[in-house]
């Protein structure tokens, strides 16, 4: 009977991490259909690309070590200690659902002084939108709490 | 939500191994990619950086001129770094349609002392333009002394006063060849991204990659000029994907597995090449990183990395690092690694310099928590990250600590 169990278990535990391995091929499929296009030209400026060469993936993870998040009627933010090439704050619309899980791994970065880590596309300014200067801003796209 | 009450540890162990395939599935289990940077030791520029076209080349080849100022946006991307027009308007404005893309020309020169003196920090020379580009001969300029030589090349950072009087300091060919289907190779048609980024990574002052001492690829053919002769220098371990290194045909280069990048490609910047640019052009505020988690428990080790060499970036690139706690120096290495015996904040402070001896710090606290009030704290920060899970796994958002 135990030995039933622990199988059961092994083979839950196996399924879940299989699970996982296909949302994660899911979810990278998805980026890389979006990446493959030429990156996106930043608004107001050049980047013209007449030859059509594929530019880059140009997403990349930095470190934050967060020293404020703010809440806003249309973002929420994180504001790093570091920057890179002049960005340092990180922003996500408060219009789309998943604001509300960003803002509790962006507050439990700085509550809880863990490594954060930020996914984002130096080349998307689509932030202005939404307050996310481009001059100092970018729109997160993942982020990581370790 | 009975379950997870009667039986915590099965769901906490199921998410584990859910965590676990998802981020084997991202790559984040297992080694990082293999992927580089060398000084030239010819100085480097300041943020701010003018650049021009010499010549009619932004009348003659607009959309080359636009294609290459679109390739610079990797450097800006990169590092602290703004290319501009000589009256200050950034390049990409400059080039976008419906801009005046006039001002990327390069001005006539004027006169200094009996030589030209040509304005513009870097001033690039394309094929196909009313500029002589095509050796033997000297670069245009009363005074310049540079032979026109090779289809592409830059002069470094040190080099824009000595070549003030000459036309150009960089030349940027056409260059689309595919060397990786063996000689003779195929033309593109389309000039390579990394093609740029090497001559302008030499611009900024990087060396070529493939003259290192350390190169233990077999990407290099030892008849090479500079073949394994520079020894110093290195700010990151050995790149054989970097835009610094020249790609070269498959039968000089047996040896040579899973070359992905080089100056012929449209690969970008490797991780490493990104390092050394941050590195060389640091943000307006110099900000000390680090890696690591600044609460603990009491009993428990701080232990936080430098990020510089935590990516890869070498003793000769950092140095001089000092963590003190409190004002007592607790490591002059890239890590710190302390144990507290009582609850109590601390003050951090983390300085070290760059290898053209600029200081970084960072200062902040540390806090030290009783098990009991960590483990309170940390609870209520995973009790809500629970949640955020079992309601939707979002793209890209992971939460490996907060279960531990």
């Amino acid at each position: 009977m135990f030995r039933s169990k622990l199988a059961t278990g092994a083979i839950a535990l196996a399924l879940m991490f299989l699970i996982g391995v296909f949302g994660a091929w899911a979810s990278q499929a998805s980026t890389t259909a979006v990446t493959a296009s030429p990156a996106p030209v930043a608004q107001g400026a050049g980047g013209d690309n007449p030859a059509g060469v594929t530019a880059p993936d140009a997403s990349t993870w930095v470190n934050c070590t967060a020293n404020s998040v703010g809440v806003f009627s249309n973002r929420i933010h994180v504001r790093c200690n570091e920057s890179y090439s002049g960005i340092r704050y990180f922003a996500y619309p408060a219009t789309n659902a998943a604001a509300a899980r960003y803002l509790s791994v962006l507050a439990s970065a700085q509550v809880s002084g863990h490594l954060l880590q930020v996914l984002y596309d130096p080349a998307d300014t689509s932030g202005t939108a939404y307050g996310c200067a481009a001059s100092n801003c970018r729109p997160i796209q993942g982020i990581a709490l370790y | 939500m009975n379950a997870i009450r009667k039986k915590p540890g099965i769901t906490v162990l199921m998410m584990l191994a859910l965590l676990a395939g998802w981020m084997a599935g991202q790559g984040i289990i297992g080694p990082p990619p293999a992927q580089a940077a060398l000084y030239w030791f010819q100085g480097v520029r300041s943020k701010n950086i003018s650049v021009c076209f010499a010549g009619n080349a932004v009348t003659a080849r607009p959309d080359r001129v636009r294609e290459i100022v679109g390739h610079l946006r990797q450097f800006e991307y990169a590092a602290n770094i703004r290319f501009l027009t000589l009256d200050g308007t950034s390049i990409h404005d400059a080039a976008a349609r419906g801009g005046n893309i006039q001002k990327l020309t390069c001005p006539a020169p004027t006169t200094v002392g009996g030589k030209s003196y040509y304005a513009g920090d870097i001033r690039v020379a394309l094929w196909n333009t009313n500029v002589p580009v095509d050796p033997p001969g000297m670069v245009p300029g009363t005074g310049c002394t540079m032979p026109l030589v090779g289809s592409s090349w830059s002069n470094a950072p040190d080099a824009l006063t000595p070549n003030r009087p000459c036309q150009y300091n960089l030349k940027l060919g056409d260059d689309d060849l595919d060397m990786t289907v063996g000689q003779p190779g195929v033309h593109t048609g389309t000039p390579w991204l990394n093609h740029t980024l090497h001559e302008f990574g030499h611009a900024l002052g990087l060396s070529h990659e493939h003259a290192r001492a350390d190169e233990n690829a077999g990407c290099v053919p030892a008849t090479a000029d500079g073949y394994h002769g520079v020894s110093t220098g290195y700010i990151t371990p050995y790149d054989k994907n970097s835009v610094m290194h020249y790609r070269y045909w498959p039968n000089e280069v047996p040896s040579c597995s899973g070359q992905t990048g080089t100056n012929y490609s449209n690969a970008g910047f490797t991780a490493y090449d990104r390092l050394a640019l941050h590195i060389m052009y640091p943000e307006d505020v110099r900000v000390a990183e680090f890696t690591g988690n600044t609460v603990v428990k009491t009993g428990e080790p701080l232990v936080l990395r430098s990020t510089w060499t935590q990516a890869g970036a070498t003793s000769y690139a950092v140095k001089n690092f000092q963590w003190r706690v409190d004002g007592v120096v607790k490591s002059t290495g890239d890590t710190l690694n302390i144990t507290f015996a009582g609850p109590g904040n601390h003050t951090l402070q983390f300085t070290y310099q760059d290898f053209l001896d600029r200081s970084y710090s960072f200062t902040g606290t540390i806090r030290v928590l009783s098990a009991a009030t960590f483990n309170g704290q940390m609870a209520a920060v995973a009790q809500a990250q629970l949640l955020m899970m079992t309601s939707s796994i979002p793209n890209f958002v992971y939460l490996p600590a907060v279960l531990r």
